[in-house]
C-alpha cells in the first residue's frame, strides 16, 4: 500500500512530493525508504542513471548542476551514476531531508556553506576525485577529459584565476595520460599558490611535475606571444612601406 | 766580613758604590776586588740595620741613571744630525751592555728586596693580588729600570729625530747610494727600539711598532706606489711582474738586514697591496692571452702575484678553466672514422696530461687550479653536442676503447701498454656523469669478448674490473662479476658432463661445451631469440645436457641462445681435409649437404626453419666463403639454389668463416640508451624508498639532494625525473604528503 501511495504518475509525485516535505524537522526513515523506493532500479537495489535523471527532473536541477555534485557528496556516493540504499537513505537523513521539497529548499544552503568554508570546500573538492573514477573497471588515475569535466563543476564556485589557462593546457596536450590523485590534490594549493600570477612557482617545490611542464608551456606562450607581436609589427610596416 | 745586619753609613757608601756604578755603565775597568765589595755594599745596605736601606739605594741608583743618560743626551746630540745615529748607537751600545752588567752587581737587591714585593705571574693572571701601595710595587729590577730610564730620557726626547734619518739612510739604501751612515749603526738603532722593551711581559714591540714600524711602512707604501706608476708607463705586463717580483725580493732582503723580522710579512704585504692590488685590472689585461698561448713563465709570475690578493686568483682560475675547456673540446671536434673511439680517448688524455702537468709546474698544483682542470674535464666529457640536444657519446666510445684494448685483436701492443691504457681510460670514466651508460655498453662489449674467446688476458680483464670498482663501488661491478662466475662455473659444469656422458655411456658423437650464463647478470636479451630447428645431429647432446642440468639444478630454465654459438666442422669432400670455424646457423645450413650436394633456399629454410633475415645472412656469408655456390647472383630466398662447392680451395686448412659482421647498429645503442632510463627509474624509485623508510618523514628538497648524492655515484639524475619517481611512489602508495604540509613526504608502512 504504501508502495502505491509512492509510486503515482509522475506528475503525482513532483505534486505530492512537496506536500510530504513541509512535515517537520526529524527525516522519517518511511519517507526516505520511500523515496529511494521511487527512484529505486528494478533489478538492483540502488539508484541507477535513469533513477537519478529522474530524481534530477523532480528536483528541477539538471543532472550535471553543481548542486548534483554537492548532493553526492553529502550521499558520500562512491561512483557516479548509482546511489545505493545505505548512501541514499543515511545520506538524506544526514541533511535532514526526507522529500523532494525539503531537499530543493536545503541544497542552497548546502552551497552556501561550502562556499564559506575552506575546509569543507577541500573536503568536497577531495571527493570530486574519488567520485570521478571508474571503480567497476579498477580505475586510479582520473582520464583528463573527465578531470576537466570535474574541474568546470567542482569550480562552479571558487573558480580560480588560473583555471581556464590549465584546461586549456590539458585539452591542447592528449599525451596527458591522466591526472592521479596527488595531482588532483594539489591543483587545489598549487591555484591558491599561484592566483593568476606564474611567475611566483618555483619548480624546485614539492609540485607535482605536470605543474611544471604546464607553467612551461605558458611562459613559452608567453614568450612566443611577445615574438608574434613583434611579427605583426613587421608585418604592418611591410604593408606600409608595400 | 759578616753577613749579619749592621749599622751602614749610607752617605759613604752610596759614594762608593756610586763611583763604581760609573765605571760599570761605562764599560770601564772595575777590578775584581772593588766589584766584589760594592756587591757586599749592596747587600749590607739592604739588610742595614736598624733599618733597611733598599729604598734609598734603589731611588739613589735610579736619580744617577738618570742623570747619566741626560748627560748622554747631550753627548749624542754634540756633533749634530749627520752623527746623530752613530752617536746614539754608539753609547747605545755601551749602555745596553753596561746596565746588565749593572744589573748584576745589584743583584741581591733585584732578588730579595724587589721580587719579594713583585706580585707572582700567578697572581697577576688570576688576578687576587691586592694592589699594594708600598713604593715598593713600582721598582724595577736595576736592568729595567736602566732601560726605563733611556727609553724616558733618551729616546722621547729623540725619537722623531732618529726615525726621520733612520728613513732617509734606508731611501738612500733603495736608490742604491752608498751609505752616508755606517749601517750597523741603522740596524743597531731600530732594534734598540725592540731590545729597550725586551724586559717587558707583552707588546715587546711596542715602541718599535709605534715609533718606526709605523711611518716605515708609510714611507715604504709611498715608495712603491711611486715606482708601480714608474714601471706602469712601460705598459708591459709581462715585464711589470718581473720587476715587480724582483722589487719583493729586494725589499725582503733589505727588511732582513734593517728591521725586526716581525715586520718582514707586513713589508711584503704593503708591496703587495700598491704593486699588485691596486693593479688588478692591468694585470688581467694580458691574461687571455698569456694563458692561450700558455707562457709559463709569466703565468708562473701572474700566479706568484695574485696568490697573496684575495680573491685575485678567480680571474686567473676561470681564464684557465675556459682554456682547457675550449682545448678539449677542439680535441674531440669532428672526429672521424673506425678508430673514433681511439682518437676520443688519447686527445682527451693528452689534453688532460697536458694541462695537469701546467698546472704543476706553473701553479704548483695549486687546488684552485686543480679545480679548474677537474671543472673543465668534467664539461668537455660530458658536453653534448648540438647545444645540447645529442647525446653525449663519452660513456660509448670510452667503453669502445676499452674493448679494443681488451680484445685479442689488439696486436702490437704489449701487455704492460695495454695495462697502462687501461689505467689512464679510468682518468676519463671519472669525469662521466652517466658512469650507468657506460657500464651498459662496457658489460655488452664483455660478454661478447667472453662468449667467442676473445678476451686477450683474463687477468687484465679482472684488473679493469678492479679498477672501475675501485672507482664506483661493489655495486656498480657487481654484475660483470657475475659474468666472470659464470664462465668459471660453466668450465666446471662441462667437466661434470663429461663425466655425466662417460658414466651412463652415452655416445655424443661430438665434441660439446656450453656455457649457462645468468639471464639477469648477461646483457643478452632474449628477444632477440629467432626459431631455429636444431639438426639432428646436435639434438641428443642438446637433450642430454637439459636432462644432466634438471637433475642439478631442478626448476631452472635453460634457454638457447645458438645465435652466439658456434661450431667447429671438419670437411672430408674436398681435396684436403679442412676445419672450419662458423655459427650454429651457419653449421646448420652446411650439415644439410652430408647427403646431398645440391639445395634449394626454400628447402632449406623450411628444414631449419630460419627466418629470412638470418637465412640470407648466412647464406650469404657461406657463398662469400665459395664454400658453396649459389645459381644466382642475388640470393632469393626461395628460388636460389645452393650447391657445394667440390672445387674449394684455400691455402690454410683451419680457418674461420665471418658471417656479414654484425654492426653495432644505431638502433641499438638507442636501446641500450633507452633501457639505461628505465633502470635509473627503478633506482631512483628504489633510492627514495630507501632514503624514506629509514627517514620515515622528509621534506621535499632534503629528500631530492639524498637521492641526489646516493645516485651521483652512477650518473647525475635530474631533478624532473627524480620528481616524476616521487609522484609514481605517491600513486602506489609507498610513500604520502603529510597531512600538515605538501612540502613533506612520510613513509606508509
Amino acid at each position: 500500500a504504501i508502495n502505491r501511495f509512492y509510486q503515482p504518475s509522475r506528475r503525482a509525485t513532483s505534486r505530492s512530493a512537496p506536500t510530504m516535505g513541509v512535515s517537520d524537522s526529524k527525516p522519517s526513515d518511511l519517507k526516505v525508504n520511500g523515496l529511494f523506493e521511487h527512484y529505486k532500479d528494478d533489478q538492483e537495489d540502488a539508484i541507477l542513471a535513469e533513477g537519478i535523471d529522474q530524481f534530477c527532473k523532480d528536483l528541477t536541477i539538471l543532472p550535471d548542476d553543481f548542486k548534483i555534485l554537492i548532493l553526492a557528496w553529502k550521499l558520500n556516493a562512491e561512483q557516479m551514476c548509482r546511489f545505493s540504499r545505505a548512501e541514499f537513505v543515511n545520506g538524506l537523513k544526514s541533511i535532514k531531508c526526507d522529500s523532494i521539497k525539503s531537499i530543493q529548499s536545503r541544497l542552497p544552503e548546502l552551497v552556501q556553506e561550502v562556499e564559506e568554508s575552506d575546509e569543507l570546500y577541500k573536503d568536497l573538492y577531495r571527493f570530486a576525485f574519488k567520485f570521478g573514477l571508474d571503480i567497476q573497471i579498477g580505475q586510479r588515475i582520473l582520464p583528463t577529459s573527465m578531470a576537466i569535466v570535474l574541474w568546470k563543476l567542482v569550480f562552479t564556485i571558487r573558480e580560480p584565476p588560473i583555471l581556464n589557462r590549465w584546461l586549456n593546457f590539458l585539452e591542447t596536450h592528449p599525451l596527458i595520460r591522466g591526472i592521479p590523485k596527488d595531482t588532483w590534490n594539489m591543483f587545489l594549493n598549487f591555484s591558491d599558490h599561484v592566483g593568476s600570477d606564474l611567475s611566483c612557482y618555483d619548480d624546485n617545490e614539492a609540485w607535482p611535475s605536470l605543474f611544471d611542464d604546464f607553467v612551461e608551456f605558458e611562459n613559452d606562450q608567453a614568450n612566443q606571444n611577445i615574438s608574434k607581436d613583434l611579427d605583426k609589427e613587421c608585418d604592418e610596416f611591410l604593408i606600409k612601406d608595400g | 766580613m759578616s753577613l749579619k745586619p749592621r749599622l751602614v753609613d749610607f752617605n759613604s757608601t752610596w759614594g762608593a758604590i756610586k763611583e763604581t756604578i760609573t765605571g760599570v755603565i761605562t764599560l770601564d775597568h772595575v777590578p775584581r776586588t772593588v766589584w766584589n765589595d760594592r756587591f757586599s755594599d749592596v747587600y749590607s745596605l739592604c739588610v742595614a740595620h736598624p733599618e733597611p736601606l733598599a729604598d734609598r739605594l734603589y731611588a739613589e741608583t735610579k736619580q744617577y741613571l738618570i742623570d747619566h743618560v741626560a748627560h748622554l743626551l747631550e753627548k749624542v746630540q754634540a756633533d749634530g744630525d749627520h752623527c746623530l745615529i752613530k752617536n746614539y748607537f754608539h753609547y747605545w751600545s755601551q749602555y745596553s751592555v753596561g746596565s746588565q752588567y749593572l744589573h748584576s752587581l745589584y743583584l741581591y737587591l733585584n732578588q730579595q728586596h724587589i721580587k719579594s714585593h713583585k706580585m707572582s705571574d700567578a697572581e697577576i693572571i688570576y688576578g687576587n693580588g691586592e694592589p699594594s701601595n708600598s713604593s715598593a710595587t713600582d721598582q724595577m729590577e736595576i736592568g729595567e729600570l736602566a732601560l726605563q730610564v733611556w727609553q724616558t730620557n733618551m729616546i722621547w726626547p729623540l725619537g722623531h729625530r732618529l726615525v726621520k734619518l733612520l728613513l732617509e739612510a734606508i731611501d738612500l739604501d733603495r736608490a742604491g747610494k752608498p751609505p752616508a751612515i755606517h749601517l750597523d749603526a741603522v740596524r743597531g738603532t731600530i732594534l734598540s727600539l725592540v731590545e729597550v722593551q725586551a724586559y717587558r711581559k707583552k707588546s715587546q714591540l711596542q715602541l718599535y711598532a709605534e715609533l718606526f714600524e709605523g711611518p716605515f711602512l708609510d714611507a715604504s707604501g709611498e715608495h712603491f706606489k711611486r715606482d708601480a706608476a714608474l714601471l706602469l708607463q712601460e705598459k708591459n705586463v709581462s715585464l711589470y711582474m718581473d720587476k715587480v717580483k724582483g722589487k719583493i725580493d729586494e725589499e725582503l732582503y733589505r727588511a732582513r738586514r734593517f728591521l725586526h723580522a716581525s715586520s718582514l710579512s707586513k713589508v711584503t704585504s704593503r708591496c703587495e697591496q700598491h704593486m699588485v692590488a691596486e693593479h688588478l685590472q692591468f694585470l688581467y689585461s694580458e691574461c687571455t692571452n698569456m694563458v692561450k698561448y700558455e707562457k709559463k713563465k709569466d703565468l708562473a709570475n701572474m700566479y706568484e702575484l695574485l696568490k697573496s690578493v684575495t680573491d685575485a686568483l678567480v680571474v686567473l682560475v676561470d681564464t684557465v678553466f675556459d682554456h682547457i675547456k675550449n682545448q678539449g673540446l677542439a680535441a674531440i671536434h669532428n672526429l672521424q672514422g673506425d678508430t673514433l673511439h681511439i682518437q676520443f680517448v688519447e686527445n682527451l688524455l693528452a689534453v688532460y696530461k697536458k694541462y695537469k702537468e701546467l698546472i704543476k709546474e706553473v701553479f704548483k698544483s695549486d687546488q684552485n687550479f686543480m679545480g679548474a682542470l677537474d671543472k673543465a674535464c668534467n664539461s668537455v666529457i660530458n658536453h653534448r653536442p648540438n647545444e645540447g640536444r645529442s647525446p653525449c657519446r663519452s660513456p660509448e666510445l670510452l667503453a669502445k676503447y676499452c674493448d679494443a684494448l681488451l680484445k685479442k685483436s689488439s696486436k702490437g701492443i704489449s701487455e704492460t701498454e695495454v695495462d697502462e691504457k687501461l689505467s689512464e681510460s679510468i682518468i676519463i670514466f671519472k669525469y662521466i656523469d652517466d658512469k650507468d651508460i657506460f657500464q651498459k655498453f662496457y658489460s655488452r662489449s664483455l660478454a661478447k669478448r667472453l662468449i667467442h674467446q676473445q678476451t686477450q688476458s683474463m687477468d687484465a680483464e679482472e684488473a679493469m674490473i678492479n679498477r672501475l670498482k675501485q672507482a664506483c663501488g661493489y655495486e656498480f661491478t657487481s654484475k660483470l662479476h657475475r659474468m666472470f662466475t659464470d664462465m668459471s662455473v660453466s668450465a666446471d659444469l662441462n667437466n661434470k658432463f663429461q663425466e655425466f656422458t662417460k658414466s651412463e655411456e652415452i655416445e655424443l658423437g661430438i665434441n660439446f661445451g656450453i656455457y649457462v650464463l645468468q639471464a639477469g647478470a648477461w646483457p643478452l636479451g632474449q628477444a632477440v631469440v629467432t626459431p631455429f630447428a636444431l639438426p639432428q645431429q646436435l639434438e641428443k647432446s642438446v637433450q642430454m645436457f637439459e636432462t644432466f642440468y634438471h637433475n642439478r639444478f631442478n626448476g631452472r630454465k635453460l634457454t638457447w641462445l645458438h645465435h652466439l654459438c658456434q661450431a667447429e666442422l671438419k670437411l672430408g669432400y674436398l681435396k684436403k681435409p679442412y676445419v672450419v670455424t662458423v655459427q650454429t646457423f651457419q653449421m646448420a645450413i652446411l650439415l644439410l649437404f652430408e647427403k646431398t650436394d645440391q639445395l634449394s633456399c626454400k628447402e632449406i629454410r623450411e628444414t631449419l626453419q630460419l627466418n629470412s633475415e638470418q637465412f640470407k645472412r648466412h647464406a650469404v656469408s657461406l657463398v662469400d666463403s665459395k664454400l658453396l655456390l649459389a645459381n644466382a647472383e642475388e640470393i632469393d630466398e626461395t628460388e636460389t639454389v645452393l650447391r657445394l662447392n667440390m672445387d674449394y680451395l684455400n691455402k690454410r686448412t683451419k680457418f674461420r668463416i665471418t658471417a656479414a659482421i654484425q654492426k653495432e647498429a644505431p638502433h641499438e645503442v638507442e636501446q641500450t640508451i633507452n633501457s639505461v632510463e628505465e633502470d635509473r627509474k627503478m633506482y631512483l624509485q628504489a633510492a627514495i624508498v630507501r632514503i624514506m623508510k629509514s627517514r620515515k618523514v622528509l621534506k621535499h628538497n632534503l629528500l631530492i639532494q639524498e637521492v641526489y648524492a646516493q645516485s651521483k655515484v652512477s650518473f647525475a639524475p635530474s631533478v624532473p625525473l627524480i620528481k616524476k619517481c616521487i609522484e609514481s611512489l605517491i600513486d602506489k602508495q609507498y610513500i604520502e604528503r603529510t597531512p600538515h604540509s605538501s612540502e613533506e613526504y612520510s613513509y606508509v608502512a
